[in-house]
């Protein structure tokens, strides 16, 4: 039995498929429209002005549908993910993604339904809706969720924006966003597109807030914090009841980004926080696949007091007589939520993503939903002690014990000559995804590692197993040229950034 | 050798060199900054004939993962940018000194040199905030 | 807690992560942690049901479904946004390889370079296509992109002024044929900032945007950001951006930037796209390239601009180099324009995007190929045409405008003896099983028909107008 899963495979090279060089033909099968041929026929400009056609060749491939299928499956093969290896991605929750739900959306009733069908057609597809958002206030404490947000950033964006209404319909002009120095870039970004100042707040050691330091940025300009917890470092935010007095008796709100929240569903409320306003990452805490990038969905929820302040449209229902005189609960796309911040996307939301994401906590149930934190932190803090030996010195939080994910600095490896970014590479032959790497920035070669509730002791053991003979063994000789079993070897990003290529 | 020559240095890593002729100087980022921030990959340059004033910002360097600003270090008139760095922004790192500079300007005034350091207090400046 | 298929680990694993932590249980572990926050009793939980069995699970939303008109069993004729589009097996078969649709964003190039290399190529082809410089590797969709580009088109013009950002004086332009949910997008976006919108009529006669409205507008003296138009537009008529580009990109106090929008890129298969009219900035939707309507989302946003714009352009975009053995090699190129380096200084906040579904979007394009892009979107063209002139045939309606579309359409029900409103007449077409539109006033309907609706389907609608209207 190999000790590592490490690499092996088989890699077949490729060419773009534009340069494959046949010619004339197409891999799609035209639907039969029963077109007379003396229509076929017809030329387009007998529908439409001559000025407007396009004549110029359009340079697409010319392929065939088995070309096409060979040619993206051997893509394929060059992907690392999920379901082939360890992928301990700290702040991004890697977790598994079941089965079902991709069989649950792939339903034709479901993938092929077009937002604009009349909401007494679509009720069961609204109420899919409703009941979701209704178990997300349960899990949260929190009024109400809207789905409109498609990311993480979006929902961050939405609930910023949301401050900023109050605040504009209120009469106060407050301008500033307090952001932790450890926080994710997304959220002073957000800051400004809401159209505030963000102002760093410096955390202390291990990324956490001080309610002390905290009053010395209050005052009436400052309309909310934006605070991630369990913080960027994985540590949970001991001040946080305080944080939030703080803020909510000077007339502020607490935004928590919920990228972290899978170390806290099913067990603790974010309500019982003091906090206002929460994105939740659906495809990170709720198992909804990453796709490589994407699609995602930012679902965002609020207190009582904000959710007339919500994104439109938004499902709501009323009691309706039906043919039989029953009473019945007629679903419906409304638009009247008295101060909302308007559409953030053409429809509804993402659906096919709040669909799965629903499927999982239905396949949970209330009997198993509190075991996916528990796990998930139990396993981080495996990780961050039995690694916490092996990097001696090199966890900055080392007395305390982390959330959902652990973090460590290069101090360690550094002493055996090799750099954070060539552990990440070298873990790659070993057969593992490399860890968060420089994130937070304000840990120096910050390895930041999240394994979730979805691994085994075993793999756990194995990956920490190959840090240790990778600091031993590794050298820096060698480390440089890693990983050396993918497909392509160390990139070369100054050139790809030198002399941009865009396109084929 | 003296790698730097008589450079002026600012606190935020630009140099002013010698006076060309005319009133007219060169500044570029030191040869500390340049190996701190990495393969340049990108450089945005000031406007020429625009006036900044010290510690303004001027423009850009970018590498392949981070972005670092460029300050004027005393008030300056700029004359002309060096178009070069638009094509081979690497000469900053080959030639921060030479060929990487990154403007001829007018100095608006000298007596501000004196607030800049020489080789040797830029040098001690490094190691007492860098190491 | 209990043994559940989801996690690897055991009772007996939990038990013994509680040991080599050296703690007790899930309170001391959640206390040492958390404090005195209550931890969730996960028994009184209400909205949250039972678990089920995947068995169940898969039956609870195949029933619940069952009365609901999709594909085949419901002729589809409503566009305004999404398009009803055929979507060739291949595509679901790749896409269900898990390779593509479980890794994160590929931020370690070496292991990604499946995803990376698929993204370049749709970044190639929908360049081609739109005839554009730059391409993006996605947004979320078409409205998020276009309100994206209208934040570009403010950065823009604001550097070309040496003006801070947010000032007062920035007018964007937008033709009241853009979709008017992008519309409601846009201000969402800029709401707040002291943008200022104003719309651009459209020609009573064509529908097409009011040129001299435009020009109106566009004048000495005033700071226009950006003008917006949509092709085709939201009533389907086919703009002339030949027409329109030289009046938008007015050297007056500043230059605006040409965005155009479009929720329905088929049709640059058969008609000239953006990019060879001197369009700064693409936006759009992308989804009709091999994506489900998925009731609304995930959708795919399109976002294009010149090359000399591309370091004000969000998201992430895929470039092409080499690897130390001077292989090709991809990987995310000019990031410093992002969230995670720029901070507050980004150009968006943009992070996850629609990576999945730009990848089904090259693999559809690759099917389709050249013949096969420009065929569909001659069928769309012709299908379109046939439907509404029989239904003018019936008498029952007039054409809202007259100048040329694409696959989607605009009708006025004429004066008819139940006095039928547009939305009732939908209602009433859809008890026959046909989903005949999107209402856009009172009286007026918009209608598209793509590759999925056959000569059969559309005589199909016409006879049912007639006895809607009619009875």
């Amino acid at each position: 039995m190999p000790k590592f899963p490490g690499i092996k495979g088989m890699f077949l090279d490729e060419e773009p498929l534009i340069i494959q060089g046949s010619k004339g033909l197409s891999g799609i099968s035209m639907p039969d429209c029963g077109l007379k041929k003396s229509d076929l026929k017809k030329s387009e400009n007998a529908y439409i002005n001559e000025k407007y056609i396009r004549k110029k060749p359009i340079r697409l491939p010319e392929v065939s549908e088995p070309t096409t299928v060979r040619h993206f499956t051997r893509l394929s093969s060059w992907n690392m993910c999920v379901d082939t290896v360890f992928y301990p991605l700290g702040s991004c929750t890697m977790k598994y993604n079941p089965k079902i739900n991709e069989k649950i959306a792939s339903l034709e009733n479901i993938k092929n339904l077009h937002p604009l069908t009349p909401a007494g057609l679509v009720q069961p597809v609204l109420k899919i809706a409703y009941d979701f958002n209704k178990i997300l206030c349960e899990l949260t404490g929190l009024a109400e969720f809207s789905f409109a947000p498609q990311a993480g950033a979006a929902g961050e964006f939405a609930g910023l924006k949301i401050i900023k209404k109050y605040f504009d319909l209120k009469g106060e002009n407050r301008k500033t966003i307090l952001v932790p120095d450890s926080s994710h870039g997304t959220n002073p970004a957000s800051s400004v597109l809401a159209g505030f100042m963000p102002v760093e707040i410096k955390t202390g050691k291990a990324g956490t807030l001080d309610a002390d330091e905290l009053e010395k940025y209050i005052s009436k300009d400052v309309a909310a914090i934006m605070i991630t917890n369990p913080n960027t470092f994985g540590v949970f935010e001991k001040d946080i009841k305080k944080i939030s007095d703080i803020m909510h008796k000077n007339g502020s709100f607490v935004y928590m980004d919920g990228a972290n929240f899978n170390a806290f569903l099913g067990n603790v409320m974010v309500s019982d926080m003091g906090i206002d306003i929460i994105q939740l990452n659906l495809h990170k805490t709720f198992s909804t696949p990453h796709g490589g990038g994407g699609p995602g969905s930012g679902a965002i929820g609020v207190v009582e007091i904000l959710k007339e302040y919500l994104p439109i449209p938004y499902v709501k229902f009323h009691i309706k007589k039906s043919v039989n005189n029953k009473s019945e609960l007629f679903y419906e796309l409304a638009e009247d939520k008295k101060y909302t911040i308007g559409r953030m996307t053409p429809f509804l939301c993402s659906f096919a993503i709040v669909v799965r994401a629903y499927a999982y906590l239905l396949s949970l149930g209330r009997e198993n939903i509190a075991s996916v934190s528990e796990i998930a932190i139990l396993n981080a803090n495996y990780v961050k002690k039995k690694l916490g030996k092996i990097l001696s010195g090199s966890d900055p939080f080392e007395e305390g014990l982390c959330m959902h994910e652990c973090v460590f600095n290069d101090k360690a490896i550094e002493e055996n000559g090799i750099s954070t970014l060539e552990l990440a590479k070298i873990l790659i032959d070993y057969g593992f995804h490399p860890p968060t790497v420089y994130f937070p920035k304000n840990i120096h070669g910050a390895i930041m590692i999240e394994p979730t509730e979805t691994e085994s002791i075993k793999t756990l053991d194995n990956f920490i197993k190959a840090v240790k003979e990778i600091k031993s063994k590794a050298k820096k000789s060698e480390a440089l040229k890693s990983p050396k079993k993918t497909k392509v070897g160390r990139v070369n990003e100054v050139m790809a950034n030198k002399q941009p290529v865009f396109k084929y | 050798m003296n790698k730097n020559g008589s450079f002026y240095f600012s606190k935020s890593h630009e140099w002013v060199g010698k006076d060309l002729k005319d009133n007219k100087y060169r500044i570029g980022i030191s040869d500390f900054a340049q190996s701190e921030l990495g393969d340049v990959v990108y450089v945005s340059l000031p406007e020429s004939g625009k006036t900044y004033n010290k510690n303004g910002k001027i423009g850009e360097i970018e590498s392949v993962k981070s972005v670092s600003e460029i300050y004027a270090p005393i008030d300056i008139k700029i004359i002309s940018i060096n178009s070069n760095l638009n094509d081979t922004p690497e000469l900053i790192n080959q030639e921060p000194n030479g060929a990487g500079y990154i403007a001829e300007v007018e100095i608006l005034n000298p007596s501000d040199l004196d607030n800049l350091m020489d080789d040797d207090a830029y040098k001690a400046f490094i190691v007492s905030h860098h190491e | 807690m209990n043994n559940f298929r989801y996690f690897p680990g055991s009772k007996n694993d939990v038990a013994k992560l509680y040991r080599f932590l050296g703690i007790k249980d899930k309170k001391e572990l959640f206390g040492k942690i958390i404090g005195d926050i209550p931890l969730l009793d996960t028994n009184i939980l209400q909205a949250l049901t039972k678990e089920k069995d995947e068995d169940s699970l898969y039956n609870f939303f195949l029933n619940i479904n069952s009365n609901i008109p999709v594909k085949n069993k419901f002729s589809i004729f409503v566009g305004g946004g999404v398009y009803n589009h055929f979507i060739p097996s291949a595509i679901d078969a790749l896409i269900s390889r898990s390779e593509f649709y479980t890794p994160y964003t590929p931020y370690q190039p070496e292991v990604s370079q499946g995803t990376l290399f698929a993204l370049f190529e749709f970044q190639s082809m929908i360049a081609e296509i739109l005839g554009m410089d730059v391409v993006n590797a996605s947004m979320y969709d078409g409205a998020e992109s276009l309100a994206e580009a209208v934040l570009a088109a403010i950065r823009l013009s604001s550097a070309n002024r040496d003006l801070p950002v947010n000032r007062k004086e920035d007018i964007i332009l937008i033709s009241e044929g853009v979709n008017p949910n992008y519309q409601s997008v846009i201000e969402t976006f800029t709401g707040g900032t002291g943008v200022k919108i104003e719309k651009i009529k459209l020609n009573g006669k064509t529908g097409q945007t009011d040129i001299s409205d435009l020009k109106s507008k566009i004048a000495i003296g005033k700071t226009v950001s950006a003008a917006v138009v949509q092709q085709p537009n939201y009533f389907g008529i086919i703009e002339d951006l030949e027409e329109l580009e030289p009046i938008i990109h007015f050297k007056g106090v500043s230059e605006p930037v040409f965005i155009v929008s479009s929720t329905e890129p088929h049709c640059f298969g058969v008609i000239n796209p953006p990019g060879f009219y001197g369009a700064d900035i693409f936006a759009g939707e992308g989804n009709s390239f091999g994506n489900y309507m998925n009731f609304g989302g995930p959708l795919l946003g399109l976002f294009a601009a010149k090359k000399e714009y591309v370091r004000q352009m969000p998201g992430r975009i895929v470039g092409k180099t080499k690897d130390g053995k001077n292989k090709d090699a991809y990987a995310f190129i000019l990031s410093t324009r992002e969230q995670h380096i720029r901070r507050g200084a980004a150009t968006s906040n943009i992070c996850t995007n629609s990576s999945l579904n730009a990848v089904r979007a090259a693999i559809y394009l690759s099917l389709c190929s050249k013949s096969g892009f420009k065929k569909i979107a001659s069928l769309n063209l012709k299908l379109a045409h046939i439907l509404r002139d029989g239904l003018l045939t019936t008498g029952l309606f007039e054409p809202l405008y007259t100048g040329d579309f694409f696959n989607e359409f605009s009708l006025k029900i004429k004066e008819n003896k139940n006095n039928i409103s547009a939305a009732g007449f939908i209602e009433e077409m859809a008890k026959k099983g046909i989903l005949a539109g999107v209402a856009a006033s009172e009286k007026v309907i918009i209608i598209s028909a793509t590759e999925n609706n056959s000569v059969s389907e559309i005589e199909e609608y016409i006879k049912n107008v007639k006895e809607v209207l009619y009875a």
